[in-house]
């Protein structure tokens, strides 16, 4: 399957001809700095939290595994362990990284190994000036802390999951889904929804949250809980 | 199946950030350029990607491409860059795009680089959903079932997308001038 254009196959074969632009070594190292520090913090919160929830970090793998792919299972297996125990971020639940070391750029210069301070850069300012288009539009927030705040949005509905306050993820699942319809997790949060529903009992609401989703949800990362649950394919 | 072999990771060794960072940088770094995110903005949703990525790694259960799996965050990244920017932004990201070097002579490497500017002013024309279609499928050459586990789209409906959007493409195109390359 391909374009049926002679004119259009030969433009794209020309077009692939460029390679792609690329980050300079100034904006690799920045971009080396940001996420060393952001995954750091990710490690220590996951580190926190697994500490006060009295498990390891191999538990906790073990336990939550990763994103929305526990609680579904254990919900739907009612294991007797205390899988309750709160996951402070379980979408972050990757403490086995090497996180000091998490990034380095072939390109990037030594000194930006170890950066001194921890702070996600900041958006410029001049690229939200509003346009003649978009002048009575709010200014929108910075993506980066934008993004932040979804993930800690669905990581807060992820938490109530796993303390199978199962409204309360629902609650906090909406909210992210109100808030961010087209999201950089809506899937996620859409996966917590169904699995809260399912740890209410409501598996009527469970599969009507679940036919919101495409079919090949079954093939999204976060959706391995899914087949434990009581929407399970098995079911 | 015991609880305890439900919840072991389906994957004993997923790839490390570090490795993935690495290996696709300069993927993600493009991809995202090529679906509209600024320039100002590229380093932040550079950023975004692997940050979420980190957060999603014990899920990937390793059955795409890692790389498949990247663009498809790249992807949820750049549709919401793209809706905090003025639409105008995105034709700074594509007029750059297309001035980095290119392979050849200078006068292939002019009409390569001009083949990609037509390009990507025409898909900037397309709906988003047909646009990023194109550039995954046309541009970066992900098969329709990596754009399917990468979009959590089903795969026939890639297909079926894919199909219009290609239309609209050539429809697009025949509407242009004629001394467009061929």
């Amino acid at each position: 399957m391909s374009f049926t254009s002679s004119r259009a196959r030969a433009l794209f074969e020309a077009a692939r001809q460029v390679p792609g632009s690329a980050p300079t070594a100034a904006q690799r190292a920045a971009m080396h700095s940001a996420i060393a520090s952001a995954t750091s913090a990710t490690a220590a919160s996951v580190a926190v939290g697994s500490a006060s929830a009295g498990l390891g970090a191999k538990a906790l793998i073990g336990v939550v595994v990763a994103a929305i792919a526990g609680t579904g299972a254990v919900v739907a297996l009612r294991t007797p362990e205390p899988v309750a125990a709160p996951a402070p971020v379980v979408i972050a639940a990757a403490p086995a990284l090497p996180v000091e070391s998490v990034v380095e750029p072939a390109t990037a210069p030594p000194e930006v190994v170890a950066p001194p301070r921890a702070p996600m850069r900041k958006r410029p300012v001049e690229v939200t000036q509003p346009t003649a288009e978009d002048a009575p539009v709010a200014s929108p927030a910075p993506p980066v802390d934008d993004v932040r705040r979804q993930i800690d949005q669905l990581s807060a509905a992820t938490a109530a999951l796993d303390r199978h306050h199962f409204d309360e993820a629902r609650a906090l699942a909406d909210a992210y889904l109100h808030e961010f319809p087209a999201g950089a997790v809506t899937v996620e949060a859409r996966l917590v929804l169904v699995l809260a529903a399912c740890g209410r009992g409501d598996e009527a609401a469970a599969r009507a949250e679940l036919a919101k989703l495409p079919p090949s949800v079954w093939r999204h990362p976060a959706a391995r809980r899914l087949n434990g649950s009581c929407v399970g394919e098995s079911k | 199946m015991s609880a305890a072999t439900s919840l072991q990771p389906a994957v004993a060794d997923p790839p490390t950030l570090k490795a993935l960072y690495q290996a696709h940088l300069d993927d993600v770094w493009r991809v995202l350029e090529r679906l509209g995110v600024p320039p100002a903005h590229l380093e932040d949703a550079v950023q975004e990607t692997f940050i979420i990525a980190h957060r999603q790694l014990p899920t990937f259960r390793g059955e795409g491409t890692a790389r498949a799996w990247l663009v498809g965050i790249a992807v949820r990244v750049a549709k919401d860059a793209r809706r905090h920017h003025a639409r105008k932004s995105s034709w700074e990201s594509l007029d750059a795009h297309a001035d980095v070097a290119a392979p050849g002579t200078p006068d292939e490497a002019a009409m390569h680089r001009q083949a990609l500017r037509k390009v990507m002013r025409l898909l900037e024309r397309l709906p988003s959903e047909q646009r990023e279609l194109l550039v995954l499928v046309e541009l970066e050459g992900l098969t329709a079932p990596e754009v399917a586990e990468a979009t959590s789209v089903p795969l026939n409906t890639v297909y079926s997308r894919l199909r219009a959007a290609r239309a609209r493409f050539e429809e697009l195109l025949e509407g242009t001038d004629p001394g467009a390359p061929r």
